[in-house]
């Protein structure tokens, strides 16, 4: 399919409806940062999930949208609950609730840099990652594991795995209420057991990071972050039992489409309407396999702070964590009635504005904090909500790739990218040489470009720039 | 286009396969005589993906038997054990012997511990079914498999 872009403002473009499009697209980027190389299908894709029954408004793409499979990566999407609207395993993804989580440590990069190597290496040491079983929390079996799915983060912090005001700076205070682990099948389990406290692979990783700027002193100080402090970023999310839960739930809809009435134009848009007992399977299971993210966060938290206590003496408090990949049940006007919509984030954060009835008080005055990876070898952004977001209150979630794993294993070798990053100061603990080089920073879009896009289309508004001072790679 | 892990290992299935570029993710292509020699390449070329298997040895014998009403499914099916075996039991397949079955295959996948491979990329942690497709062409039997890392 041929894609026409008609730009309406130098941050948004638009997909104009055609064939089976119920709504138009809408791309958020400047022209520099549309996706462009040969073969990328992600506008194609924007196009395709404009064709989901129930969709209203548009299909979104933010600033860091690429190619993915279904939905593109950086897709938003809301379907109208009572009009028909579907719910698309894909449009979260696998990864269910894959996240970003940023802590505060009570330490400067100065006071920091003659121990950043022996914290490294405890870290490096103890934080699980790479392929397969190996968390910091082995489950003994179903019944524990479903305390987990049923309380998230909440359940780690009852069982000692961290402090009670971690929860409050949780999105969903660290679990989903409406959780159905009797919908999480007995393969998730099984993957599940051995996982929770790893990063996994892939572009997983624990960053040791400093406010390199501070854009809003307001916001800043409101989410505990100052010039020169140091934090840590964790990417990760519900590791294999998150994707069991997908693979079980697409394949069950894949098989329910004709009976519904629904035909789509890739089968990983597999979808089932909200209010059917797949669709409800779904999502009971989806929010179940989040809490298992919130969990997995929750315990590689416990491990920095061990980390940063036996190598630097200092405590370290969470700033936010915040889910890229999920469906959530929102209310938003609408033509100017207020809908009860499925809200998709593939690749995509929930951005609420100062004000917003689901902050907690302690935020409600600043924002929601939104976290932005970019790459080990640039820099990582803290943004906040803006009101008037038209993409359902949604924003970016990283920098977006934009070389594949290939080409970035053509051009640059493990080594020499370690070398050429711990010469510019980043300490590196790598899982694996080619791992390594996957994730290269020429793979990314340029962070601060996306995140100048992100603020120029008014999705959201710069907080903190962090750069990197060491990482622990997934 | 990428790594080539086409034909020549003496005793293998006859065929090939390799991985070309997708930003997201791992994509992997085969192509055989047969149905079954092309099923065994694509779990090869999923596999030789994230780990050195050269000189890798099977250490333990799995026995699986999947069923699809479409070959695409039957593909997906097979690979979706593949991935679930890895993440949990830490088992890679180095080698697969695929045979029809009525409806689907019976697989013997001859296992090593994931720990004992030389780790060289993302592994993979579930196959989608974006791109998918499986069938007869220039080859005999081609397939192309995109699958989450």
């Amino acid at each position: 399919m041929d894609i026409t872009l008609v730009e309406e403002s130098p941050f948004r473009f638009r997909i104009e409806r055609r064939g089976a499009m119920r709504v138009p697209g809408t791309v958020f980027a400047t022209r520099a940062l549309l996706p462009e190389a040969a073969g990328d299908q992600a506008l194609e894709q924007v196009a395709n999930v404009a064709t989901l029954p129930g969709v209203v408004r548009a299909s979104f793409a933010m600033p860091d949208v690429h190619w993915g499979y279904g939905f593109p990566i950086g897709g938003v999407a809301a379907t109208d609950v009572e009009a028909g609207g579907v719910v698309s395993p894909g449009g979260v993804g696998f990864d269910i609730s894959c996240g970003v989580r940023l802590l505060a440590a009570g330490i400067d990069r100065d006071a920091l840099e003659p121990r950043l190597r022996e914290l490294m290496d405890v870290l490096g040491d103890t934080i699980p990652r790479g392929t397969g079983p190996g968390g910091l929390w082995r489950l003994p079996g179903r019944p524990q594991m479903e305390e987990v799915l049923a309380g998230g983060a909440g359940y780690a912090v009852e069982q000692g795995h961290g402090v009670p005001r971690d929860l409050t700076f949780c999105e969903d205070y660290g679990a989903l209420e409406e959780a159905d682990p009797s919908q999480v099948g007995a393969r998730a389990v099984e993957r599940g057991l051995r996982q929770v406290g790893s990063l996994g692979s892939g572009n997983h990783f624990l960053e040791v990071q400093a406010v390199d700027r501070v854009h809003d002193e307001k916001a800043a100080a409101a989410f505990g972050l100052r010039p020169g402090g140091v934090c840590v970023m964790i990417h990760c999310g519900s590791r294999g039992l998150g994707h069991q839960v997908c693979t079980d739930h697409v394949r069950v809809m894949d098989r329910s489409l004709r009976r519904f009435g629904i035909s789509l134009p890739d089968r990983q848009l597999a979808c089932a309407p909200v209010v059917s007992p797949e669709g409800r399977a779904y999502l009971g299971a989806m929010a179940a396999a989040a809490n298992y993210g919130r969990a997995n966060r929750q315990l590689l938290t416990e491990a920095v702070r061990r980390a940063f206590t036996s190598a630097a003496g200092v405590e370290v408090d969470l700033v936010y964590d915040v889910s890229h990949n999920m469906a959530k049940t929102e209310t938003h006007e609408v033509d100017g009635v207020p809908r009860r919509l499925c809200v998709h984030r593939k690749g995509a954060t929930r951005a609420l504005p100062p004000g917003h009835p689901d902050l907690p008080g302690e935020l409600s005055g600043a924002g929601q904090p939104v976290l932005i990876p970019g790459t080990m070898g640039t820099a990582s952004y803290v943004l906040v909500g803006e009101p008037g977001n038209d993409a359902f209150l949604s924003t970016c979630h990283g920098a977006g790739r934009v070389w594949s794993r290939h080409q970035a294993l053509r051009r640059v070798r493990g080594e020499e990218l370690r070398g050429r990053l711990e010469s510019e100061g980043v300490a590196v603990r790598p899982s694996s040489w080619r791992g390594l080089a996957e994730e290269t920073p020429e793979a990314y879009k340029d962070v601060d470009a996306v995140a100048a896009a992100t603020e120029g289309a008014g999705l959201a508004h710069l907080v903190a720039r962090l750069v990197p001072l060491g990482v622990v790679k997934g | 286009m990428a790594r080539d892990g086409s034909a020549a290992r003496h005793g293998g299935p006859r065929g090939g396969h390799r991985s070309v570029p997708h930003t997201a993710d791992l994509r992997v292509e085969a192509w055989a005589p047969t149905r079954e020699e092309c099923l065994a390449h694509a779990v090869r070329g999923v596999c030789e993906s994230f780990v050195d298997l050269s000189g890798a040895v099977g250490r333990r014998r799995r026995d699986v038997e999947v069923r699809a009403e479409t070959d695409e499914d039957l593909l997906v099916a097979l690979l979706d054990e593949v991935v679930y075996r890895l993440d949990a039991d830490g088992e890679v397949p180095v080698d697969a012997e695929p045979a029809a079955v009525p409806g689907g295959v019976r697989a013997v996948l001859h296992m090593a511990d994931v720990g004992t491979l030389a780790e060289t990329g993302a592994a993979p942690k579930a196959v989608t079914l974006h791109g998918l497709s499986f069938g007869r062409g220039g080859h005999g039997w081609e397939c192309s498999v995109t699958l989450d890392v």
